[in-house]
C-alpha cells in the first residue's frame, strides 16, 4: 500500500504528535478515504418477502385474491438488484351494462361469472456512482386479453451531506388488448411518462417528499366489453364505450412523515392532485399513524379520503349510437373514503410479520362538490398478511 | 383557477432551486475530509460514566474509531468483528473505541444484549468529536497511528472488506 | 396554485442541515414511506381499478387491464 509509504515518511520527517505544517499538509494528501460511502437509499440488506392480498367487493363483484413474492439485495459493492412477482386470481362479474329503461339508471353485471388470472412480474437494477445512482426497470402484467410492458429510468442525486435527493425519471409503456369472443381483433396503446421529485430531511423527525408526474398516452382507451343502452324520449340508442384517443397526466404526490420520540410514533401524510385531458380532477389526502405497542407489536390506522370530477364524455346516460362517451363509473363524479388498520410484529432484527384489512366504500354524495347523479354505492373490503425477512 | 402545466413545471423547477439555494445557505454543511492528526477529546464511557476516555490515553497504540448506532444495519456485522479483532491484537497495542450516536438509551441497551463487545464504548453528547472527524455517514471508522495520526477513514461496513482491514491494523500496529 | 406556493415556503423554512449520525428516527422501518413494497404495490394498483387517478409514486409501474 503506496500511501502508507508516503505518509509515514512524512511523519518520519517531523516530530511525533507535533508534525510541523509540511508534515500534516504531506498527511492529508495523503490520507486515502477508502471508501463504502453509505448512500441514502442504497439497499444495506437483502430482504425477501411473501405477501397475500384479498379483495372483496359487495354484491357479487370481483373478487381477487393475490400472492406476491419480493426480494431487494445489495448484489455488488455498487450494484442493488430488486424483483416482485405477483399472480392474481380474479373472480366474479363487473358492470357491462347501463340502462335507464325502467326510468332510473340501473348498473347489470356481466351474465357471466369469470374466473381470471393476471401475472406480473418487475425487475429493477440500480448502479450507485458516488452518492448518486441510476436505476433501470422491467414491468410486464399480463391476462388472457392484455399485455403491458413497461421499460424505465430512473436516477437520483444526493446534496448537501444527504439531506436531499433530486430523482429524476422516464418511462414507456406499451400495452396490447385483444377480445374474448373476436380473436382477429387487437389494438394498442402506447403510453411514455416522465417524473421528478425532491426528497428532503426537514429535520431529525422530520421527511418531505413531493413527486410530479407526466404522462401522455396514444391509442385504445375503451372498455370493449361495457354498453350504455339509453331510453330517451321515444329513441333508444345502444352506445358502446368509447373515449378519447389520447390521454394526458399529472400528478402531484406531496408526502411527509414525521416521528413523535415521545410517543415512539411515526404519522404520515399524503396528497396528490391529479389532472388530465379528460376533464378529471382529483384530490387525494392519506393519513397514517404508526403506533408502536411494545418492543415487538405494532398498530397502524390510516384514513384516505379521496375525491374526483368526471370526465368530459361521462354519462350515464348517452342519446347517440356513436361518438365518444362511457358511462363506467369509474370516470364519474364521486368521493370515496378507505379506513383501515395494520397490525405489525417484530421478531429480532431479521422478521417482521404484518396483517391488515380495509374497508373502502365510493359515494356519489362524498364528493367534494357535486357527484354523478344515479352513481350505484360502491364498497369492497380487503385483508393482507405479510412476512418480511431481512438477511 | 386554470393550472397550466407548463407553469406547473416552471414552478417546479423554481421550487427545486430554491429548495438548494435554502438548503446550501443554511449553516453547518462540513466537508469532506477529517483532520490529519485525532483531535483532544474526553468522552463518557457507557458502561461507567462518569468516568471518561481521553486521546492522551490512546498514546503509543493504535486506534479504531468507530461512530455507531443501534439503527445502523451494517453495525449488526461490524461489531463482532471488531470485538474478534479487539481480543486479537490487544495485547500488541490495538485499541477500539465505539463512539454511540444513539438518541435513545433503551435502544443502545437493545443492541449490546445482542451483540456484547469487550471493547471500549462511549457516547458523543454533543456531538464534539464526530463534528472535529467530520462524519460524515454511519458508520464510520477511522484507523490512528500510534502518533495520533488518522490514517484512513471507512464509511460503512461490509463483511468482504475485513481481510483488508485487518491487514491495514496488522501494518500500523508493526509501525513504531 | 396556492398550496404550491405554501409547500415552497414550508420547504425553504424547514431547510435544516441534519447530519448523520442525526438520522436514527429517519431510520426506523416506520419512518419509510414504503417499508413494504408488495403492500405499496396491490394498494395502488386497487385503487388504480376503482379510481381515475393513478401515478405519483415514482416511475415503472406497471399496466392495468383496467381502463
Amino acid at each position: 500500500m503506496a500511501w502508507v509509504g508516503e505518509a509515514v515518511a512524512a511523519t518520519e520527517a517531523a516530530a511525533p504528535l507535533r508534525s510541523t505544517l509540511h508534515a500534516l499538509a504531506a498527511a492529508a494528501a495523503a490520507l486515502p478515504l477508502v471508501s463504502l460511502p453509505v448512500r441514502a437509499g442504497q439497499i444495506e440488506e437483502t430482504k425477501m418477502g411473501l405477501n397475500l392480498f384479498s379483495y372483496q367487493e359487495r354484491d357479487g363483484r370481483i373478487g381477487v385474491l393475490s400472492p406476491t413474492a419480493w426480494v431487494q439485495a445489495p448484489v455488488a459493492r455498487d450494484l442493488d438488484f430488486e424483483a416482485r412477482m405477483t399472480f392474481d386470481s380474479v373472480a366474479g362479474a363487473s358492470p357491462q351494462f347501463v340502462s335507464n329503461e325502467g326510468g332510473a339508471i340501473v348498473h347489470t353485471l356481466s351474465s357471466a361469472s369469470i374466473r381470471e388470472w393476471r401475472k406480473e412480474a418487475m425487475f429493477k437494477a440500480t448502479r450507485w456512482l458516488d452518492d448518486d445512482s441510476l436505476s433501470l426497470g422491467a414491468d410486464v402484467s399480463s391476462e388472457h386479453d392484455y399485455l403491458s410492458q413497461t421499460l424505465s429510468a430512473d436516477a437520483r442525486f444526493d446534496f448537501l451531506n444527504k439531506n436531499v435527493t433530486w430523482a429524476i425519471g422516464a418511462s414507456v409503456t406499451g400495452d396490447a388488448i385483444s377480445f374474448t369472443g373476436f380473436p382477429d381483433v387487437h389494438e394498442k396503446r402506447l403510453s411514455r411518462g416522465i417524473f421528478t421529485g425532491i426528497t428532503q430531511i426537514l429535520a431529525p423527525t422530520d421527511v418531505l417528499q413531493s413527486n410530479l408526474a407526466f404522462t401522455g398516452g396514444k391509442g385504445y382507451f375503451d372498455d370493449h366489453y361495457e354498453y350504455t343502452l339509453s331510453f330517451l324520449g321515444r329513441r333508444v340508442f345502444l352506445h358502446r364505450d368509447r373515449r378519447p384517443d389520447t390521454r394526458h397526466s399529472l400528478s402531484w404526490l406531496t408526502r411527509w412523515k414525521h416521528y413523535v420520540p415521545a410517543l415512539g410514533a411515526a404519522v404520515g401524510l399524503d396528497y396528490r392532485y391529479y389532472r388530465d385531458s379528460w376533464g378529471i380532477r382529483s384530490h387525494m389526502a392519506e393519513l397514517s399513524w404508526h403506533q408502536p405497542l411494545s418492543t415487538i407489536w405494532s398498530v397502524r390506522p390510516e384514513l384516505r379520503y379521496y375525491t374526483q370530477s368526471a370526465a368530459s364524455f361521462y354519462s350515464a346516460t348517452i342519446a347517440s349510437s356513436s361518438g365518444v362517451g362511457s358511462s363506467d363509473t369509474r370516470l364519474a363524479a364521486f368521493g370515496a373514503l378507505t379506513l383501515a388498520v395494520n397490525l405489525s410484529a417484530r421478531f429480532g432484527d431479521r422478521d417482521t410479520l404484518e396483517i391488515g384489512a380495509g374497508r373502502y366504500v365510493q359515494r356519489a354524495s362524498w364528493r367534494f362538490g357535486a357527484g354523478s347523479a344515479d352513481l350505484p354505492r360502491f364498497d369492497a373490503a380487503y385483508a393482507l398478511l405479510g412476512w418480511t425477512r431481512a438477511f | 383557477m386554470a393550472c397550466d402545466v407548463g407553469l406547473q413545471l416552471g414552478m417546479h423547477r423554481i421550487l427545486i432551486a430554491l429548495c438548494l439555494y435554502g438548503c446550501a445557505a443554511s449553516p453547518g454543511i462540513a466537508g469532506d475530509a477529517p483532520p490529519a492528526a485525532l483531535p483532544n477529546f474526553s468522552l463518557p464511557l457507557i458502561s461507567a460514566s462518569p468516568e471518561t476516555i481521553n486521546r492522551a490515553m490512546l498514546g503509543g497504540k493504535v486506534a479504531y474509531i468507530d461512530f455507531w448506532a443501534s439503527w445502523c444495519v451494517p453495525c449488526r456485522t461490524s461489531f463482532p468483528w471488531l470485538d474478534a479483532m479487539f481480543r486479537k491484537y490487544r495485547e500488541r497495542g490495538f485499541l477500539v473505541v465505539g463512539v454511540n450516536k444513539d438518541q435513545e438509551p433503551a435502544e443502545v441497551e437493545r443492541f449490546l444484549k445482542r451483540y456484547p463487545v469487550s471493547f471500549a464504548l462511549t457516547t458523543d453528547p454533543h456531538d464534539t468529536l464526530a463534528g472535529d472527524l467530520r462524519v460524515t455517514a454511519m458508520p464510520t471508522a477511522f484507523l490512528i497511528d500510534r502518533h495520533g495520526l488518522v490514517r484512513s477513514v471507512h464509511r460503512g461496513f461490509r463483511s468482504e472488506d475485513t481481510a483488508k482491514l485487518e491487514m491495514e491494523i496488522l501494518s500500523l500496529l508493526e509501525q513504531p | 396554485m396556492k398550496i404550491y406556493c405554501l409547500l415552497s415556503v414550508l420547504v425553504m423554512g424547514g431547510c435544516a442541515n441534519v447530519q448523520p449520525w442525526q438520522r436514527g428516527y429517519l431510520a426506523k422501518p416506520e419512518m419509510a414511506f414504503d417499508p413494504n413494497p408488495a403492500t405499496a404495490a396491490q394498494m395502488q394498483h386497487m385503487y388504480a381499478s376503482k379510481e381515475a387517478a393513478s401515478g405519483g409514486y415514482g416511475v415503472g409501474g406497471g399496466g392495468c387491464g383496467c381502463n
